[in-house]
């Protein structure tokens, strides 16, 4: 006989309920877990189903229930509960329009929460004093995790460098099934370390960053002091004595003099053993018979392997005139209130000179410096050969050349005779292989004669060869040059000045465009002795 | 004036052509009968696949691990995956082998154990909500977890698919990284329960770092 209520058979069977897992396995690690999956099927119609969860103390407490369905023959149960760890069973009751129920319960598995992993180093810091002799400790730390390791890095922090990895490995990759690890090592640390980071991350992906201070106490390098000379300015097999003072705290293993050859070490001149002497007092004699010498390195170890450096500059077989100082046609003629500056220079006086000291000795007049003022206030500056093949009355037929007060008045300067021919050229390091700085007999000696080819350098803001601080120029006396004919030096231009009015002189020139246009320079000159 | 005399004799033309009678009938009413197409086969999933040239890998593999069975008892009813020609060949090659026959014969069972729904999910029988509800198949455990949706509207909700009464298993996002499917002929009703058919199978992935049951990783 059926039984029917509302169109609905309640004779069919009780709800069936179907679970897809045996144990509902949480684990409170990770960001989400699988659902909690039935299938509940009802041939009378569902009238509700209730979810309870069972805690491991024996409380029960009624987690949800459903009472309206979408389909009444067939319910979909999908829940994700907020687990806690004392969660033992999931307890469901289907219940139908029949009131006729079904229990059926899954066991939870919970896995609670893990701690990251823990490192513990065995020394809470590492101390190295140099001065006390203190050895480098083993670094030895542990790591222990409540799950297992997946990657351990140790990596250490340095003050004026990226962190140094000292060990790293992925043990997934490795292969390694580890829940503790620990770290024995011996590192070479420095005065360079700050720390020593140790980076564990679990399988969880959690991660402890645990860091070790490091305080390392070095011993300063030894201190060279009182050296003389402090360059050595000398001519070639000349034979000069060094001088310097060292102190060491840790004691003086070893010097060494190593010749340098620009910036390449070309030999060692000396190599003294000494016996962990605190202070000393070094003195040699060098012979200087290289002409391709630029310095002379000294090299203080201490019994500690470190080591202090200093290069002593050395200019073998060259004159090396500094200060030297060239005026524009305002000085020809000597200005008492700036002595010194002239228009005209001579390599052999190794200054300037007046044009009356320069009319009786024209073998003497090496450079011209000559200078006006171009349109839009541009400074035109020259260096100008004293004699020219060309444009040569435009520079040097002015008042500025003359003096007609003199008695006899001194003629044109074009019009001397026994001048010399300077040619000039822009220097270019890349090509030559050397700069002022560092240049030697040995490289003036290389350079062709006749790639030295200008009798005039005009230096205007437009032109290619500028005449400004910093640039430096090869020069070529003349053949009738009394400071050596065809000698080749160069000079650099180390400062330059402009005077925009004519200042009151005891001795004032009248009025022309050519001289009151003021300036002058001051250059570095070397060049064979 | 002789295009004058053209254009007279056309427009005469057109004149004679428009009071001239047609001697057709006039068309009689007709009753029409608007009638669903039957979905029922009257066959069992197993005679369906067997009888279907497209699903003969699919037939390979259910005899090759004896689950022929499952396909033709008639005491319960299943919603029935199944998948065409040649995914099933294609996965094999995949993995190393030429045919599925060479495989591992629980690799294959737990595939077509996965494409075996417990119940009748289709457009036709119970009401099933428009969003995937998880269903259960022939397997146990996490790797078991599949959804199912019926698409009964031509706006999509999750999926692409727009076919009213297309089927999508593991629709995106429904089940994990699961990869979801869409049906491309549907609601076959057989003596047994339903068949859809699929390009495709899919699997349970929890997340990208997952190794499936039968599956390559991402696969």
């Amino acid at each position: 006989m059926s039984c029917k209520d509302s169109g609905v058979d309640l004779n069919g069977d009780a709800p069936e309920m179907s679970f897809v897992f045996d144990t509902l396995v949480a684990d409170m690690n990770q960001a989400t877990n699988v659902p909690i999956v039935a299938v509940i099927n009802s041939e009378v119609g569902l009238s509700s189903v209730q979810m309870y969860i069972e805690k491991t103390n024996g409380e029960s407490f009624l987690y949800k229930e459903v009472t309206s369905f979408f389909n009444i023959n067939q319910y979909s149960l999908t829940e994700r509960p907020t687990y806690e760890e004392n969660y033992k069973i999931f307890k469901v009751i289907a219940t139908d329009l029949a009131k006729k129920t079904v229990t059926s319960e899954v066991p939870f598995k919970i896995i609670g929460y893990k701690n990251a992993p823990v490192v513990q180093f065995e020394l809470p810091e590492i101390v190295i004093n140099e001065l006390f002799g203190d050895p480098t400790p083993r670094t030895k730390f542990s790591v222990t995790s409540t799950t297992t390791l997946k990657s351990l890095l140790v990596s250490r922090y340095l003050k004026n460098e990226s962190p140094k990895t000292v060990f790293s490995e992925d043990f997934t990759v490795s292969g390694k099934v580890l829940s503790s690890y620990n770290f024995d090592d011996s590192i070479p640390y420095n005065e360079n370390d700050v720390a020593l980071q140790v980076t564990a991350i679990d399988s969880y992906g959690k991660s402890k960053i645990a860091t070790l201070p490091i305080k390392y106490t070095a011993i300063p390098i030894p201190a060279i002091s009182n050296l003389s000379p402090t360059r050595f300015l000398v001519d070639l097999n000349a034979q000069v004595n060094i001088n310097f003072k060292v102190e060491s705290q840790a004691g003086v293993k070893q010097i060494k003099l190593v010749s340098m050859h620009k910036t390449t070490e070309s030999g060692e001149l000396f190599v003294d053993n000494y016996s962990s002497e605190k202070t000393l007092t070094f003195q040699k004699t060098i012979t200087f018979n290289d002409d391709a010498l630029t310095g002379i390195k000294i090299v203080v170890i201490d019994i500690n392997n470190k080591k202090a450096e200093k290069i002593v500059s050395a200019f073998v077989g060259l004159e090396y005139l500094e200060d030297q100082w060239l005026g524009s046609q305002f000085y020809t003629r000597g200005i008492p209130e700036e002595p010194g500056v002239y228009g005209m220079y001579s390599l052999k006086q190794k200054r300037g000179m007046s044009i009356y000291e320069a009319y009786g000795n024209p073998a003497d007049v090496d450079f011209l410096f000559y200078m006006y003022d171009q349109s839009k206030g541009i400074a035109a500056l020259r260096f100008l050969s004293p004699v020219m093949t060309s444009d040569a009355g435009r520079y040097k037929n002015g008042p500025w050349y003359i003096d007609l007060m003199n008695t006899p008045p001194i003629p044109y300067f074009d019009s001397w005779t026994g001048l010399n021919t300077t040619k000039y050229l822009q220097l270019n390091s890349t090509t030559q292989g050397f700069t002022f700085d560092d240049v030697t007999l040995n490289d003036l000696n290389k350079v062709l004669k006749s790639t030295i080819n200008l009798e005039r350098l005009r230096g205007t803001t437009v032109a290619t060869e500028k005449i400004e601080p910093g640039y430096v120029y090869l020069f070529k006396t003349g053949t009738k040059s009394s400071a050596g004919a065809e000698k080749i030096g160069l000079f650099k231009v180390e400062e330059v000045y402009y005077v925009s009015t004519m200042p009151a002189v005891t001795h004032p020139w009248g009025a022309d465009g050519k001289i009151s246009a003021i300036g002058k320079l001051r250059i570095s000159i070397k060049m064979p002795k | 004036m002789k295009s004058f005399k053209f254009k007279l004799f056309i427009s005469f033309c057109l004149v004679l052509l428009t009071f001239s009678s047609c001697e057709l009938e006039l068309q009689t009413d007709a009753e029409y009968t608007g009638e669903a197409l039957d979905p029922h086969i009257n066959m069992t999933a197993w005679d369906y696949i067997q009888n279907n040239p497209d699903l003969s890998d699919m037939m390979d593999a259910i005899e090759y691990v004896g689950l022929d069975s499952v396909y033709s008892q008639t005491t319960k009813k299943h919603t029935f995956l199944v998948i065409k020609n040649p995914a099933l060949t294609t996965w094999a090659n995949r993995l190393g082998y030429l045919t599925v026959k060479e495989m591992p014969k629980d690799t294959v069972a737990n595939l077509l154990k996965y494409h075996i729904i417990e119940g009748e999910y289709s457009g036709y029988h119970k009401p099933t909500p428009v969003v995937p509800i998880f269903v259960r198949n022939l397997l146990k455990g996490e790797d078991a977890l599949i959804t199912f949706k019926v698409s009964k509207s031509a706006w999509s909700t999750y999926d692409l698919s727009v076919t009213t009464g297309n089927v999508n298993i593991n629709t995106q996002g429904s089940n994990g990284s699961s990869p979801s499917i869409g049906s491309t002929t549907c609601n076959i009703l057989t003596t047994n329960g339903v068949v859809h058919l699929f390009l495709k199978f899919t699997y349970y992935q929890r997340d990208k770092n997952y190794t499936p049951l039968f599956a390559p990783k991402n696969y």
